[in-house]
């Protein structure tokens, strides 16, 4: 039995230790991306290439909605203001049984148009097509599709109908920044690889001040969990993927805003409607096909900040969206196990698996078991106390640093709050999210994959969603959130 | 408000900002060197291309590229020396968009020299596509026959393509039998480029070798593309409204509404 303990604690000491040494490695290759990606593009580059439509690469920004009656209008004009000049917006009604659609067809002067639909990704019927009789408005496309379920099967309708080689994946319910689209078509420009997904960085659209539909003043969310959440997003977003993006090892590319290369979307299936993390489904497989063809690619993450998106205001929602993203990672390692430790599909066999089963989908079984190993070891009186509180410090301090730094990292790339109280708020409360946040996530993950494990016949079921209506009261959770993990 | 040229151009003469940012270029730390070079591209005549050229040679990519971009906007003597060699060693769409930029520029004051000059000594294919793509975007029409002589001669697909844009954004109609011939030898990408150079040319023989592809095409998305262009061409709607009551499917019927309502074909 004591081999068994000593054995046990040295693994976790090295796991800790190894967790440890590669997020001080990804912060330092964050930071140099982060001032590499900042020197190369400013507005400068952003504005020449606005003012060259003749050269400048379509995009189509592609938005699903399902039941969003009360935001869809102010959305639909606020994509439709993004500062970019060769652009659409395909608007996928995903049989919403409120007034979405009719409110589209009245605000836009929409008229259904004999529309040649070619189905290149499978998904549900389509029903109609509509574009505006206004030419303010002939950026437009609204698809009128039977529900799927998912946010998957209303993409797959979006990338049949767009008409570009990148599409935006986003949702309605999501605000993006006016430069957007040049902010995340300069990677795409620059590069002699095919750039087959681009993401940026998301953050909590929570007690922003929106006008509609459009962000006049950021800041922090008021309520704990959105808040906590934010500093999540930050270290995930500009310490994290930043840092994998700059070994071109990025994981994932998140379901609520990402720029994906649709001819690779196709070829790859689409997005899987069966899939609980789409999104980083869709993401492995781009990349499974540009092994399995021997075709250079690169996944470029930028550190802008383009995207809000309402976080999780209380405990219950954030159950629903961290047990999704469980679930979704187990079914990743299940529908995926092939790639695993598969030397012929690189990186993403060695290094973006194995990483994603040890650090990302153990975590929370080793922590877990680590608090009743802890009991155990108290109980039975084996813990040298003066060790053992260092170590906890030890480990606390660098927690708290890591979001420290990450918090850094969004002031070096943009000051988006208005002032430095805003963002001392956001430090003080990181100090608290090892004890009141993170225990919630480690539960809510382990219950996700119990459910996954358990329910055969998992269901998605009618999943409704909320706009940012800044009231932050209700309970239901966007569809477009996606696996940002640690 | 609108910017006074006149004295804009005064307050730069009296501070001598072009110096302090010429200066700045030469200091060793990149993110300054990257700001001066930015600044100078705003500042533009009042710049020198002598302390633009000298970055050509930095180590950085990003630099390096973007003063071979400026110096072509500025220079006096020799602007179009760095389209030697390929532009540069790593040249992508980013410096295509620079020097489409300074390309436009200097446009606008004297006739640009003939592009095809640094195609025929490209070995890049990417760079070799984009310069074709220019000589279709100033219309050098003298380039046509030197274009048709590349396109039989060359075997890569994102070359011929782009000739095959660039002939019919010249309007070069001589070229029509070539691309009729080189039609069905070639790869889908080729193929999609003639359907809409053939649309560019707007003549009858264009448009019975259209109407006769569209007859043979199984492909839907190719299928689109060719009756779009056979609506921009047939000015009296014969054809298309022959092909349109001979359409077999529905989605055949779709293709022939959507075009007729106007909407657009990407």
């Amino acid at each position: 039995m004591d081999e068994v303990v000593y054995l046990y604690q040295y693994l976790i000491f090295f796991y800790s230790f190894l967790l440890t040494v590669i997020y001080i490695s990804l912060a330092g290759f964050a930071y140099i991306n982060i001032l590499r990606t900042k020197r190369k593009y400013t507005s400068k580059e952003e504005d020449d290439l606005k003012l060259m439509p003749e050269i400048a690469p379509g995009i189509s920004v592609v938005a699903p909605a399902y039941n969003e009656e009360v935001i869809i209008i102010d959305n639909v004009k606020s994509l439709m203001g993004l500062d970019y000049p060769n652009f659409e917006v395909v608007i996928v009604n995903d049989g919403s049984k409120d007034k979405t659609l009719e409110l589209l067809i009245d605000e836009f002067e929409l008229v259904e148009i004999p529309f040649p639909y070619i189905q290149k990704v499978a998904c549900q019927p389509v029903k109609r097509i509509f574009r505006s009789t206004n030419e303010k408005f002939k950026r437009l496309s609204v698809v009128d599709k039977e529900n799927g379920g998912t946010k998957a099967d209303a993409m797959n309708a979006g990338v049949n109908i767009a008409q570009y080689d990148y599409f935006i994946n986003t949702d309605v319910d999501c605000i993006l920044a006016r430069d957007t689209l040049s902010k995340v078509i300069l990677p795409v420009l620059d590069s002699n690889v095919t750039v087959i997904a681009v993401g940026a960085t998301m953050r909590m659209v929570n007690s922003c001040e929106l006008e509609h539909s459009v962000m006049k003043r950021v800041r922090p969310p008021r309520r704990i969990i959105p808040l906590f959440q934010e500093t999540e997003y930050l270290r995930s977003y500009l310490l994290a993927k930043m840092g994998w993006s700059f070994f071109n090892i990025l994981q994932n590319v998140s379901g609520g805003f990402g720029l994906f290369y649709k001819p690779v979307v196709i070829e790859s299936g689409g997005f899987d409607p069966l899939s609980h993390a789409e999104d980083m489904d869709m993401t492995f497989r781009m990349i499974a096909y540009m092994m399995d063809n021997k075709k250079k690619y690169k996944i470029v993450q930028i550190p802008d900040t383009c995207c809000w998106t309402e976080g999780p205001p209380n405990v219950k929602v954030l159950n629903r969206q961290r047990s999704r993203w469980g679930r979704g990672l187990l079914q990743i390692f299940f529908v995926h196990r092939r790639f695993l430790f598969n030397r012929k599909y690189g990186r993403l066999g060695l290094w973006i698996m194995p990483y994603a089963l040890v650090f990302e989908f153990l975590a929370p079984i080793i922590e877990f078991t680590g608090f009743f190993f802890l009991v155990f070891l108290t109980l039975t009186d084996q813990i040298n106390y003066s060790t053992f509180w260092l170590m906890l410090i030890f480990v606390y301090l660098i927690g708290i640093t890591v979001s420290l730094v990450a918090i850094f990292f969004d002031l070096m790339t943009k000051k988006l709050y208005n002032n430095y109280t805003e963002y001392l708020k956001l430090v003080l409360f990181s100090s608290f999210e090892a004890f009141l946040y993170h225990p919630l996530i480690v539960i809510f993950t382990l219950k996700g994959y119990f459910d996954f494990l358990t329910r055969k016949n998992f269901s998605w079921g009618d999943m409704t969603r909320q706009g940012f209506t800044q009231t932050e009261s209700s309970t239901s959770i966007p569809r477009t959130d996606s696996i940002d993990i640690k | 408000m609108k910017l006074n040229v006149k004295n804009y151009r005064e307050i730069l003469k009296a501070f001598d900002l072009p110096s302090f940012w010429e200066d700045q270029l030469k200091t060793k730390n990149l993110r300054n060197k990257g700001v001066a070079l930015r600044i100078l591209d705003d500042i533009s005549e009042n710049a020198s291309s002598i302390a633009i050229s000298g970055k050509a040679g930095e180590n950085d990519d990003n630099l390096r590229k973007h003063a071979k971009s400026i110096f072509m906007k500025f220079d006096s003597n020799d602007a179009f020396r760095f389209l030697e060699d390929d532009f540069d060693k790593d040249f992508n769409a980013f410096d295509a968009v620079r020097i489409h930029d300074a390309l436009k520029e200097r446009s606008k004051t004297k006739l640009l020299p003939l592009l095809i000059r640094w195609v025929s000594s490209a070995k890049n294919e990417s760079f070799k596509s984009f310069l074709i793509q220019e000589i279709g975007y100033f219309k050098q029409k003298e380039s046509a026959e030197q274009l048709v002589e590349t396109f039989q001669n060359s075997s890569s697909i994102i070359i011929k393509s782009q000739i095959a844009k660039t002939l019919g954004m010249i309007d070069y109609k001589k070229s029509i039998p070539m691309l009729i011939d080189a039609y069905n030898y070639n790869s889908f990408e080729v193929q999609n480029s003639i359907i809409y150079a053939m649309g560019d040319f707007g003549d009858i023989e264009a448009l019975d070798f259209l109407e006769r592809i569209y007859r043979q095409s199984h492909n839907k998305e190719t299928q689109i593309k060719i009756l779009h262009n056979i609506h921009l061409i047939d000015k009296t709607g014969t054809v298309f409204e022959k092909l349109k009551k001979n359409s077999a499917s529905e989605f055949e019927t779709s293709i022939f509404e959507y075009i007729e309502q106007g909407h657009s074909v990407r």
